[in-house]
């Protein structure tokens, strides 16, 4: 029973310490010291603002002449497999349609 | 100098002002971040951090809060942001010290031995209870550093987190209830 008493009037000395909390004094240079931060940050900032913009369109270019070579390739590739394509799929049809014998087909493709 | 003046100055990037601005506010912004991060040097990191932050985004600023509330509502911000990225750097060294013995995540320990009447008291019981706060829930711990340790009224606590006046009472009291709970806990264990 004390000992529940000691520890309740503990809890309610620690909760009023905050009254005895002192605060931390600022520092005289402090001011300086943010006006030298924005200072860096700027600059830094302007830095950072020169290499983008040589590096983003460099960038850019890159990026379109992959995409030009690669469009240009792709469409080369497909138009030529197209023609070369055509005549064979139309005699595969055909022979699947009207039930030719290899012998008929072939002769198809031989012509 | 009033507000309104102070600001339309701030604006226009003039030094004068923002030196009163850092003067006016920079004792309230340092105590405030300290009891949260509880060190130092960071609090003053946090402070110069929050003036810039300040300086940057004044233009933004459509005063539909008071220029306090504002500056306020950065540092708690900031003072949290930190408080978070130390917490996930704490779980990313309980990981690496899975795998190396020497890496142990240092965390707010309260005092293992307590002696009443000795000149250290008071120091202990200050670390004691800011133990205590660090384990209370985010918005009850920022409601009640506001009130208790900053003296600021409920209705600038309100503004400040952007809550209703009896939701700051209500986290106010929750705060003392469960800080009661923990240092009853403390007391059990250590007296």
């Amino acid at each position: 029973m004390e000992r529940e008493k000691m520890i309740l009037e503990e809890v309610e000395k620690t909760l009023n310490s905050i009254d005895n909390v002192t605060n931390l004094e600022t520092n005289p240079f402090l001011f300086t010291r943010i006006k030298a931060r924005i200072v860096d940050n700027s600059v830094e900032q302007i830095k950072e603002g020169k290499t983008g913009f040589v590096l983003k369109p460099v960038a850019l270019i890159i990026i379109l002449v992959i995409n030009i070579v690669t469009a240009v390739f792709f469409f080369k590739n497909n138009s030529t497999n197209q023609a070369v394509n055509t005549n064979t799929t139309l005699v595969e049809s055909l022979t699947e349609d009207y039930q030719y014998s290899q012998t008929e087909y072939e002769n198809f493709t031989l012509e | 100098m009033e507000d309104i003046e102070l600001i339309a100055r701030l604006k226009n990037g003039e030094d004068e002002a923002f030196r009163i601005v850092v003067d006016r506010y920079q004792r309230f912004i340092l105590n405030s971040s300290f009891r949260f991060v509880q060190n130092k040097e960071t609090a003053e990191d946090i402070t110069q951090d929050v003036f810039i932050e300040v300086f940057r985004s004044i233009n933004f600023f459509r005063a539909e809060a008071k220029l306090s509330t504002w500056i306020y509502r950065i540092a708690i911000t900031k003072s949290l942001d930190y408080m978070k990225s130390q917490k996930r750097k704490k779980r990313f060294a309980i990981f690496k010290s899975l795998f190396n013995e020497d890496d142990k995540p240092e965390e707010v320990v309260a005092p293992e031995t307590f002696n009443p009447g000795k000149q250290v008291e008071n120091d202990d019981r200050i670390k004691i209870l800011s133990w205590a706060l660090a384990k209370l829930p985010e918005n009850q711990r920022i409601a009640f550093t506001l009130s208790k340790y900053d003296e600021m009224s409920y209705q600038e606590i309100a503004e400040i987190l952007g809550v209703s006046l009896s939701s700051v009472e209500s986290l106010i009291h929750r705060a003392k209830e469960n800080l009661k709970k923990k240092l009853y806990v403390y007391y059990k264990k250590h007296l």
